[in-house]
């Protein structure tokens, strides 16, 4: 009667599957929903380029740069987390939910321009948490900071600035 | 016509289709939770059968090509009011039936068609695994009965009666107990579980007789089944608790000795493999014989 003490070890024991509520836990390193911090986000680009099946793309407007994510077209190899120069992308520990409608897929983020302290043109700085790391200290940050505020010919004029009144002395 | 609400009740509140359905739900959970229990498994919660009949009910029928639709959605229906109306002559305690002369004839009668709907309705289909099902009901039918009738016939024969009160109300002696143990054997075959699940083997078959059969009328035919649960197991149950003379002790016996039956069904099937058609045939018509036979010989000597 083997059946019969298979049948009665089943049933004393607990049972050898979970509850819906009880579920398995993600993983440490789980690639679940992607995440994107627009105070680091520069636009510059990195994450669609290396994008596998072209999910991310740049849009531009009037007032910034629109970070497009298409989640149906992700694979989650992760790819421009991996490339992202400022750490702005990330995976979240968990899956996304399941949504109802395409729409709800799709993910529009406006990097918004700033301006040069001195001249006024459009630019993205670099975000104060990348210069930290860059420059390993927030001191460092900081004097880099006035630099990172300017566009790029305000930057030059004011390193050539520096460079004469060094050589003046 | 006097007291003409007593059938009516009966039919519709208790024991019939409210009072069924629910007891009926109740012992459809306890046959799922104990059978994944005994397989390792959680099983449903409590209120599984339910949401799975109202699933049923809020999709969109789909008929058949080929079928008329007034076999179509009327073999349910006739499923359904005849196992009603035979779990409202079931001499449960509390109904308000009143038993007549011959009722157990016509219980009978009315418990055969579902089996005889399902073969009807897999024949109806015009598909291959329903004809299959179909052939394969019928030729258990022909097995099952064989001690399901002769059981319920030696009872009568030792009350004298064809009364279902009398019949119910008789004191337990060895020929209660032989014909018991016959239906026993019958039970799991009119259930469809294990071992005998031939007619709705899911495996080889798919659905069986069922399978053109989707939303309301096999919400229909669901209900049917959970009702037939109730009337196998409570017809069992009145054969042992009748005697019993209090009416709430007598109800609180019968509930839980039709779970009893149903806890008991669940071990076999959970236990055993499906039998070919042939093999229960060959298994109702030595084993189940002989139980008929020793249940008639009991009602004659004693």
């Amino acid at each position: 009667m083997g059946i019969l003490n298979v049948l009665s070890r089943n049933f004393w024991r607990r049972s050898r599957t979970r509850k819906p509520a009880d579920r398995v836990p993600y993983p440490a390193d789980f690639r679940g929903e992607l995440a994107h911090r627009l105070d680091l986000c520069t636009a510059c680009g990195t994450c669609s380029y290396v994008c596998s099946p072209t999910a991310i793309t740049f849009v531009s407007e009037a007032d910034g740069i629109v970070w497009r994510y298409d989640a149906g077209r992700c694979t989650f190899c992760g790819r421009c987390v991996e490339y992202c120069p400022t750490r702005a992308l990330s995976f979240n520990p968990k899956a996304a939910s399941p949504v109802a409608r395409r729409e709800q897929q799709l993910t529009n983020d406006l990097v918004p321009y700033q301006h040069c302290e001195r001249c006024g043109a459009q630019l993205i700085p670099m975000p104060p948490e990348t210069l930290v790391s860059l420059y390993h200290s927030p001191e460092g940050a900081a004097q880099a900071a006035e630099m990172h505020r300017l566009c790029d010919r305000c930057r030059s004029r004011l390193a050539s600035e520096r460079v004469k009144s060094g050589l003046k002395r | 016509m006097t007291d003409w609400w007593r059938p009516l009740l009966a039919f519709l509140i208790w024991p019939g289709l409210l009072g069924g359905a629910l007891l009926g739900w109740f012992d459809l959970w306890l046959y799922r939770k104990l059978l994944a229990r005994l397989q390792g498994r959680q099983g449903p919660p409590f209120y599984q059968p339910f949401f799975d009949f109202v699933k049923l009910l809020g999709k969109r029928t789909i008929l058949p090509g080929g079928i008329s639709p007034l076999i179509f959605y009327g073999l349910p229906l006739v499923a359904l009011v005849s196992v009603v109306a035979a779990l409202a002559l079931l001499p449960v305690p509390g109904t308000p039936m009143q038993s007549f002369s011959g009722d157990l004839v016509l219980l009978l009668y009315l418990l055969e068609m579902p089996a005889l709907v399902d073969i009807i309705a897999g024949f109806a289909t015009r598909s291959i695994y329903g004809q299959v099902g179909s052939t394969r009901e019928a030729i258990l039918s022909i097995g099952y009965n064989l001690p399901f009738i002769t059981a319920l016939v030696a009872v009568a024969l030792q009350q004298g009666s064809f009364s279902l009160e009398r019949v119910a109300a008789g004191p337990l002696g060895p020929v209660q107990i032989l014909a018991g143990l016959a239906l026993l054997l019958a039970i799991p075959a009119r259930l469809k579980t294990n071992p005998f699940s031939i007619a709705n083997a899911e495996s080889e078959i798919v659905a069986g007789t069922h399978i053109e059969y989707n939303a309301r009328p096999l919400a229909l035919f669901e209900l049917t089944h959970s009702l037939e649960v109730v009337a196998m197991a409570g017809l069992f149950a009145v054969l042992w608790v009748g005697p019993v003379a209090d009416t709430g002790l007598r109800l609180i016996l019968y509930l839980l000795v039709s779970a009893g039956v149903v806890g008991l069904t669940c071990l076999v099937a959970a236990a055993m493999a499906r039998l070919k058609v042939e093999h229960a045939f060959r298994f109702f018509w030595t084993w189940g014989a002989l139980a008929a036979a020793l249940a008639l010989a009991a009602a004659l000597i004693w």
